[in-house]
């Protein structure tokens, strides 16, 4: 900056930048979302409103093993043993219910960020002098990533924000995550994410799928479905269970109508409550489908909890639980309601493609039941 | 004899058949004819004694000889022997089969004669001269000992059967083998072997036993089947270590051996890795202090240590309280290992220093653990430079594998030659 030309260029484009975010955080907030339908509609707001959510936590499960699963790269640690008390080792249970939910918690189902054509400004009489990009970055203290304003003067004299990608480039340079690398890894490409895929290895994809990108990107997006897609036509939904990511798959199912093999699934492993809190979720998703005043009959009980010693640590257990449940027992008063919702649902709602399958797998649990039945009569 | 007889009778007769004829010569002429007499013994000494008895009487002194001092410079054998080749000879043949191919290309050898090889000959010659030199076997690596051609450390036979049971899987090392001496007054110095030997399945049995014999091959087996009768039960952690921390000492002889996680290896005294390979111990650090030289007392205290481990339910009944596994790997996640099988956990606890798990065994004892000796030149400033430099360069080959996957980096091209 030793030429007096060369800095008053500098000092226009840094004046330029700092109007400009003034006038870029006025303008974000009041940019409205538009929806035309459930195709291009952003599924965030859904997703996150409190019926859903509870929803998906109690369909997730609370396998602690699964959840604390074993971590290879950690593979050659000595175990450490602990010689503890009763007491001490309900606090340490505790802890790690806690440590749990923490880990369970869900990577938000966004829509992909699309490509913003904005442009600030265009000086063409600088374009000359530019022989590579100016990134001005937001580098003050206390701001998130996301929220972070990165604006990049291009070569063509042009002031524009940075693409997601640049924008993701430029934080990396400040506040270094040393796991995500500067461009995309190769296993994320289409051709070797399928031979990763066939080693069915769900969990360390998806982990470091949520590392690398935003939840926003399209990559992301794109990974994860995959990875779900694959899920269902492997049947392997029991890999998901007790992680975080059981309940962002079962809402992209509901989301792109296609709950049936998560349903035959569900069926098959006797988890028919979460079978009728999918159908929930699903008519949550989709309003026009109307089930919901049977639905309702079903879920309404009534907890009567006893005040004993043990129902109380129970009860502050559930509560450090926050939302998530071992495994619910089915209620055997309303077996026959929830079966006939099943079957309303296979009837009228479900693809051709998928019908049969979960018809058979109503019936078999239909017979099983009515053979465990008589067994029980007899003795 | 007779045949040196039949050459003179032979001549005799000649005369006589001429006499009838001839007498008158013999008057006569007065001419005596030249009669010669050539011994010719086709059987000899050389021909019916055998190879030593011949060497004897050209070597060997007799035993009063012996005591007057004679034959103090022996002349050494000689290996005649030597040099030698099947087929080969003085008529310089050709065997087909035996010294040369039987088809040289499409033709087929016939048996010939090409006369006697002079290089053979002076070879043979040359050899008698030569001095043999005495060639050891090589061992493979796995197949030798601690060190050098000592037998400690060695495999040998696995037991010998007992009934029907074969003892399969099972491995003998031997731990020490050496000569010992028993001297009285009656008979002189009596030497023995004593053969110190480990056996085991490799999964959690083993045992040990000392054995002497006049031989030191029916040591090991006596004591290979004596150890086999001592067999014992040595409890192990998930199949691949100890079970705890343990201290434990024979005489002089201390051990402090320490679990380790998988992948770490057997870092310990060579009689203690021998051990712990024929048990089935693959991880482990221990620290011998004391006497490290008494392999006996060293295999009595690591085994008395092995068998005195205490399970972790005993550990849980004795103190009344819960034995908690942690685990980094899986995130520190509290997994009840054992829990008092009366039900009755203690609410006082010890203090929390006397309840560590690692420390728990060595009744107050520590072994010495010596700090990594920092070499001479580490104060150097040339040596600091050059850390200082290492450590700015060591991302960058990293840095430029990784550009090289995303084919970010140039390729690296052939030096073009000089002709060009």
């Amino acid at each position: 900056m030793s030429c007096p030309n060369d800095l008053r260029i500098f000092q226009r484009l840094l004046r330029r930048t700092i109007c400009l975010h003034r006038n870029f955080s006025a303008g974000a907030s009041s940019s409205p979302g538009k929806s035309a339908s459930l195709h291009n509609k952003d599924p965030l707001p859904v997703f996150l409103q409190e019926r859903v959510q509870t929803i998906l936590k109690q369909m997730t499960g609370f396998d602690m093993a699964k959840v604390f699963s074993f971590n290879l790269t950690l593979k050659g640690k000595k175990p450490t043993f602990a010689l503890v008390t009763d007491e001490q080792l309900e606090e340490m249970h505790l802890k790690a219910i806690r440590k749990a939910v923490y880990k369970l918690q869900m990577p938000p189902v966004m829509k992909a960020d699309e490509p913003v054509e904005q442009v600030y400004g265009q000086d063409p009489e600088i374009a000359n002098l530019l022989d590579f990009k100016f990134v001005f970055t937001d580098i003050s203290i206390g701001l998130k990533d996301r929220d972070r304003h990165v604006t990049v003067r291009d070569t063509d004299g042009s002031l524009r924000p940075a693409t997601s990608d640049e924008k993701q480039r430029a934080c990396q340079m400040y506040s270094t995550n040393e796991v995500r690398k500067v461009i995309m890894p190769k296993m994320f490409e289409p051709d070797h994410l399928e031979n990763i895929l066939h080693e069915k290895n769900y969990i360390y994809l998806l982990e470091r799928a949520c590392i690398q990108f935003e939840p926003d990107s399209p990559d992301f997006i794109r990974v994860c479905n995959r990875v779900y897609n694959h899920v269902a036509e492997t049947q392997t939904f029991n890999a998901l269970r007790s992680t975080r990511f059981f309940g962002p798959m079962t809402f992209y199912f509901a989301w792109n109508n296609r709950i049936e093999s998560l349903l035959t699934d569900m069926i098959q492993n006797d988890l028919l409550e979460d079978a009728i809190d999918l159908i929930e979720l699903y008519q949550i998703i989709h309003p026009s489908v109307n089930m919901l005043e049977s639905i309702n009959m079903v879920t309404m009980e009534i907890d009567n909890v006893e005040q004993s010693e043990e129902a109380m640590k129970q009860l502050k257990k559930n509560k450090l639980m926050n939302g998530y449940c071992i495994k619910r027992e089915t209620d055997e008063n309303t077996i026959s309601e929830k079966l006939k919702i099943l079957m309303d649902f296979c009837k009228h709602h479900a693809s051709k493609e998928h019908a049969a399958e979960l018809e058979l797998s109503i019936q078999t649990y239909e017979d099983r039941l009515q053979s465990h039945q008589i067994t029980q009569q007899n003795a | 004899m007779s045949v040196a007889r039949y050459t003179v009778s032979f001549a005799l007769r000649q005369i006589n058949g001429h006499s009838k004829g001839a007498s008158h010569l013999l008057t006569s002429c007065r001419v005596l004819p030249t009669v010669s007499i050539y011994p010719a013994r086709n059987n000899s000494f050389f021909r019916h004694e055998d190879n030593d008895r011949l060497w004897a009487s050209v070597t060997g002194v007799s035993n009063t000889g012996k005591k007057k001092g004679r034959g103090k410079k022996q002349r050494s054998i000689i290996n005649l022997h030597r040099g030698q080749i099947i087929g080969e000879g003085r008529a310089g043949m050709v065997w087909p089969g035996l010294t040369s191919e039987t088809k040289r290309g499409d033709e087929i050898v016939k048996r010939s004669q090409h006369g006697p090889k002079q290089e053979y000959f002076d070879n043979i010659i040359k050899q008698r001269g030569a001095k043999q030199t005495f060639r050891s076997v090589k061992l493979m690596p796995l197949q030798r000992g601690w060190t050098g051609t000592t037998r400690a450390g060695t495999r040998s036979y696995p037991p010998d059967p007992v009934g029907d049971y074969d003892f399969e899987g099972f491995e003998t090392r031997i731990l020490q083998l050496k000569k010992v001496t028993n001297t009285s007054g009656t008979v002189k110095a009596v030497f023995r072997f004593s053969a110190m030997v480990v056996v085991g399945n490799k999964n959690g049995i083993g045992g040990y036993a000392v054995a002497k014999a006049k031989k030191w091959d029916a040591a090991v087996r006596k004591a290979t089947n004596q150890a086999a009768q001592r067999l014992q039960y040595l409890h192990r952690y998930e199949g691949h270590t100890l079970n705890h921390n343990f201290f434990s000492q024979q005489t002089a002889t201390k051990v402090y051996a320490f679990r380790k996680e998988e992948g770490y290896g057997l870092v310990c005294h060579r009689c203690l890795k021998t051990i712990c390979d024929t048990i089935g111990v693959h991880n482990m650090y221990a620290k011998v202090e004391g006497s490290t030289k008494n392999i006996q007392n060293l295999t009595k205290a690591f085994f008395n240590g092995l068998r005195e481990q205490e399970t972790h339910q005993e550990l849980a009944d004795r103190l009344k309280l819960h034995v908690v596994e942690i685990r980094k790997e899986h995130d520190y996640l509290p997994v009840v290992v054992a829990s008092p099988s009366d039900g009755e956990v203690t609410k006082e606890p010890p203090p929390k220093e006397e309840l560590n798990f690692e420390t728990l065994y060595f009744d107050g004892k520590m072994s010495l653990q010596k700090g990594k000796k920092r070499p001479f030149y580490a104060e150097n400033e040339g040596h600091k430079r050059a850390e200082r430099h290492r450590r700015m360069l060591r991302i960058q080959r990293k840095a430029r594998h990784e550009r090289m996957i995303y084919e970010l980096e140039p390729p690296i091209m052939p030096k073009e030659s000089e002709d060009s």
